[in-house]
């Protein structure tokens, strides 16, 4: 529909909303003027029922006036008082009351006087049978307790309805006691009617209930809303019918007041209405017509300058020029926008051609292969120069052949993202070239719809050369890991906060297991008096880059203590930013302590050398003072003695510089790690010829000492079999106590004696050369073992040696 | 004149007796003998020797420079080092206490009596 036949259309509808909400709205208020004519015809009525309710009133007044009379009082008692039914009860009477029955009657309802009164020949007939009996019942309503009561109200006689009413005979003072009854009656005839119709209206009637010409409706309605029910019809277009409901005298339906009320306010709102309506549409068709013709002059034929713009530009005119359409209003910012939007869509179009040649060119010469394949068919549409140089095909050879030839081959029909809808992302495949050669890539698929063609957008780039990559990667790895794991050396990494990110299995050898240390801070493990030191270095080998060789204790879990030497430079990423460090621990602990115990033989041999050269030099001086005192004339007699003592101080000089050459060999050897109990065996092999047993409990573990730890053994088995006496038992054992790890060596012979026990472990003391046990303890002395005499004299000599922290060790924890 | 009087302290017997004999030889008389530092500053509190011909050498809690330097610091009689050592502590704390001579072992008559005609004239 076009936009002027949209805004006909629209008038229109506005036009007949309007008109239909007028209507209902007029419907709406000639209900009001309906009601106001239904009160009106209500109201004329009920004036009519007071015009008959006032002669009914009336009439009570003169029976008020009759009963309550002395003349009727009397009568009643002597109702053949002439005087009386002279002077009132005459047809003058009848006349002057408006009546047509007058009726005095006794208590028991005996008719003292009645008569009708004949209207049209003003002459007194007697009352008739049936007036009879319905002033008996009427009587008979003011029996017992409403005997003073006075009743009025209309009874159905054959001649029509008459308003009769009965009131009781008392003393014109109203004193009793009441001995009769008065009642009076007039018919409701057309004068009455006519009375009353001239203060309501002129077609007032009053019709039996049960009368034909009341509808059945009618009918059911008042005697439902009885007493008094008022019914309201519209008898015609312009007049309404009222109908109202009497009851008669005994309280029962008896009589209809009906009348006809002409419509006045509707008629008269109906015709104001309808002109002013007639006028509404005359006005709304004028203003909807100039409003039509408005919006057709400054809104369509502007509408269709800018589609013919449009149109213009749509068959080939040029984008750049301007739309002009005039005014300066809304329509006029549309064409402005219209203008604005074009030069946009101009600006896109040029942006759209730079796009398409950016994406040419990228199509053209990005490094990876991408092909467009049509979804459906399987064909190549299209492929960019890396993808035919890959294939190594003519792009005209490629174009329109199926994918599979190249691609998944073997899976024809199956291809995963076209034909079971998955998609492809990174994944490795294989590219098949013309001849069977295939090259590794890596494969991107993905669905597109180019030009409203469901098609696959395929992109892969050669992997060979990352695969080569990756196979030398692992080998390299594989290498590393086996050099990691099978150096002796411990290799770590840290990061930039000195945290342990990685540490090879070596590191069980000090009790921990690599995934414990992870994230530990590595300084934590060297010994705290060398952890300011390593810190150090640490931050300024972050800080400068500079490489750093360390040697520091480590302490490992059991608390013992290591030397190590770390070697270790900066790790870096592929930017040149620091990640944290790299290097090697190399245990130097046997090193260390071997270089220690080869730094206190030499201070011993010095001191030794010292010692040694005094006691030579001393007994070189007794000996050439001796020889000095042999060749003395004067002592000539004591020269055979002397000769003697030359003798005597030339041997000890002997045994000093054999002791020196003993003493030599200590500490010249490195320090090793020697099986106790296995030097122990032997060394009792060596006294096996003895009665004395050499018992051996010693388990099986190292100890780290001089390589003359045998002699030591073999010294203390010989003491005890010098000096012991009567040893039988020499018994190795281990103990553990608060002093540390000890080597027992006791034996059952005398042992010794208190102030000996330190004695014996000086130079020069004892029976034989006086150096074995001097020996031992220095022996001892050069890995820090101890060496003490703790028996008890008489019971048998006891050496304990004790091995320092890391001097000893189980099988299980041989280090690399 | 009489001859002068030395207090010999030596814990080696033989190497005494050589010194008593060569002193005797050289015109010395042997007032007393000790082996320990303690025995001869005793025998100096009783005897007051012309001379002490001292070992530094001592067994005991007090060796022979300990001894000389008491000896010279209470009684004020010249001391003689008799030693055998040569090492640089030694010697060190020998000469703090500014000995009046000093014997190498081993001696002979005139290393004797060289060493105590200088001690004794000072």
């Amino acid at each position: 529909m076009r936009l002027n036949e949209k805004i006909l259309f629209s008038l229109l509808l506005l036009f007949v909303i309007i008109v239909g909400t007028l209507v209902f709205s007029f419907s709406f208020y000639l209900k009001g003027y309906e009601k106001l004519d239904e009160k009106e015809a209500t109201s004329s009525l009920h004036n009519a029922l007071q015009s008959l309710n006032a002669s009914r009133e009336g009439q009570v007044r003169i029976l008020a006036d009759w009963a309550a009379w002395d003349d009727t009082y009397d009568f009643i008692q002597d109702p053949d008082d002439p005087v009386f039914i002279e002077s009132n009860l005459g047809t003058v009477t009848m006349e002057n009351l408006d009546t047509d029955i007058f009726v005095i009657t006794d208590l028991d309802g005996n008719i003292v006087w009645g008569h009708m009164y004949d209207r049209a020949n003003n002459s007194l007939s007697p009352l008739t049978e049936e007036i009879r009996s319905r002033v008996f019942a009427i009587g008979r309503l003011t029996d017992g307790e409403r005997q003073n009561e006075t009743v009025s109200g209309i009874v159905m006689l054959p001649a029509g309805p008459m308003v009769i009413g009965s009131a009781p005979v008392t003393h014109s003072d109203g004193s009793g006691p009441v001995i009769g009854r008065f009642m009076i009656g007039t018919y409701l005839d057309a004068a009455h009617i006519a009375q009353a119709a001239s203060v309501s209206s002129p077609t007032l009637a009053f019709i039996p209930v049960d009368d034909s010409r009341i509808s059945p409706g009618i009918q059911s309605a008042l005697l439902a809303g009885s007493p008094s029910a008022l019914v309201i019809t519209t008898r015609n277009s312009t007049a309404l019918s009222t109908y109202v409901l009497i009851d008669d005298i005994y309280g029962n339906p008896a009589l209809v007041a009906t009348a006809d009320t002409p419509r006045e306010y509707y008629l008269q709102a109906e015709s104001t209405l309808f002109g002013g309506f007639l006028i509404l549409l005359a006005v709304i068709a004028l203003v909807g017509s100039l409003v039509f013709i408005l919006i057709d002059r400054y809104v369509l034929r502007r509408l269709s300058i800018l589609r013919d713009a449009a149109d213009e530009i749509r068959r080939g005119g040029t984008l750049a020029a301007n739309v002009k359409v005039g005014g300066d209003d809304e329509l006029t910012d549309v064409a402005v926008a219209f203008n604005q939007m074009i030069r946009t869509i101009d600006e896109g179009q040029k942006d759209i051609a730079e796009s398409r040649q950016y994406l040419d060119r990228i199509f053209s010469s990005v490094n990876a292969g991408i092909v467009i394949i049509d979804a459906q068919t399987h064909r190549i549409t299209d492929i960019n120069p890396t993808a035919v140089s890959m294939i190594g095909l003519l792009r005209e050879e490629i174009v329109g052949v199926s994918c599979h030839r190249f691609f998944c081959p073997a899976q024809s029909g199956e291809c995963p993202v076209a034909d079971h809808k998955e998609n492809l992302d990174n994944t490795e495949s294989v590219l098949t070239r013309p001849g069977g050669s295939q090259v590794t890539v890596i494969r991107s698929v993905i669905r597109l719809n180019i030009r409203g063609r469901d098609c696959l957008l395929e992109t892969f780039i050669d992997h060979s050369e990352r695969k080569r990559i990756e196979h030398a990667l692992r080998e390299s790895k594989e290498q590393f890991r086996n050099l990691a794991e099978n150096t002796a050396d411990v290799l770590f990494t840290l990061d930039r906060d000195g945290r342990i990110t990685y540490v090879s299995p070596q590191v069980s050898r000090y009790g921990f297991t690599p995934e414990e240390l992870k994230g530990r801070s590595f300084v934590s493990l060297v010994h705290p008096q060398d952890r300011r030191e390593i810190a150090g270095n640490f931050t300024k080998e972050m800080e400068t880059g500079e490489n750093f060789t360390s040697t520091f204790r480590i302490i490992d879990r059991n608390g013992s203590t290591f030397w190590v030497e770390e070697r270790s430079n900066i790790l870096y990423d592929g930017w040149k930013n620091s990640l944290g460090i790299q290097g090697v621990i190399r245990d130097i602990t046997d090193r260390k302590r071997a270089e220690d115990a080869i730094r206190l033989a030499n201070r011993k041999l010095n001191l030794m050398n010292d010692i040694t050269r005094h006691d030579i030099i001393n007994t070189l001086t007794g000996l050439l003072g001796t020889v000095d005192m042999a060749m003395d004339p004067s002592q000539e007699s004591n020269r055979d003695l002397f000769l003697a003592d030359i003798r005597q101080l030339a041997v000890t000089i002997q045994k000093q510089i054999e002791f020196t050459r003993e003493y030599q060999a200590v500490g010249v050897k490195e320090p090793v790690w020697q099986d106790l109990s296995r030097i122990i065996r032997h060394a009792a092999e060596l006294n096996a010829g003895s009665d004395v047993a050499v018992i051996n409990e010693i388990d099986a573990f190292e100890v780290f000492a001089d390589p003359l730890l045998e002699k030591v053994v073999y010294n203390l088995i010989q003491n005890a079999l010098s000096y012991g006496e009567h040893v039988r038992t020499i018994r190795f054992t281990e103990e553990i106590s608060d002093r540390g790890f000890a080597v027992i060596c006791e034996d059952d012979g005398i042992g010794i004696p208190d102030e000996m026990k330190e004695k014996i472990f000086e130079r020069g003391i004892g029976r034989n050369t006086g150096m074995g046990l001097f020996l031992s303890r220095e022996i001892l002395a050069i890995t820090g073992i101890t060496i003490q005499e703790k028996g008890i004299y008489g019971k048998g000599a006891r050496f304990e040696m004790i091995l320092p922290k890391g001097g000893y060790r189980f099988p299980s924890e041989k280090r690399g | 004149m009489p001859n002068p009087q030395i207090l010999i302290v030596e814990d080696d017997p033989v190497i005494v007796r050589v010194a008593e004999w060569r002193l005797t030889k050289l015109g010395y008389d042997i007032c007393g003998k000790a082996d320990t530092g303690t025995g001869a500053l005793d025998f100096v509190a009783g005897t007051r020797p012309d001379l002490v011909l001292m070992d530094i050498n001592l067994q005991g809690e007090m060796d022979g420079i300990e001894a000389a330097k008491k000896i010279k610091k209470d009684f004020d009689i010249p001391v003689i080092f008799v030693t055998s050592h040569s090492d640089g502590n030694t010697l060190h704390r020998a000469k703090e206490i500014h000995p009046d001579g000093f014997i190498k072992k081993p001696f002979s008559d005139d290393d004797l009596r060289v060493a105590i005609e200088l001690a004794l004239k000072k």
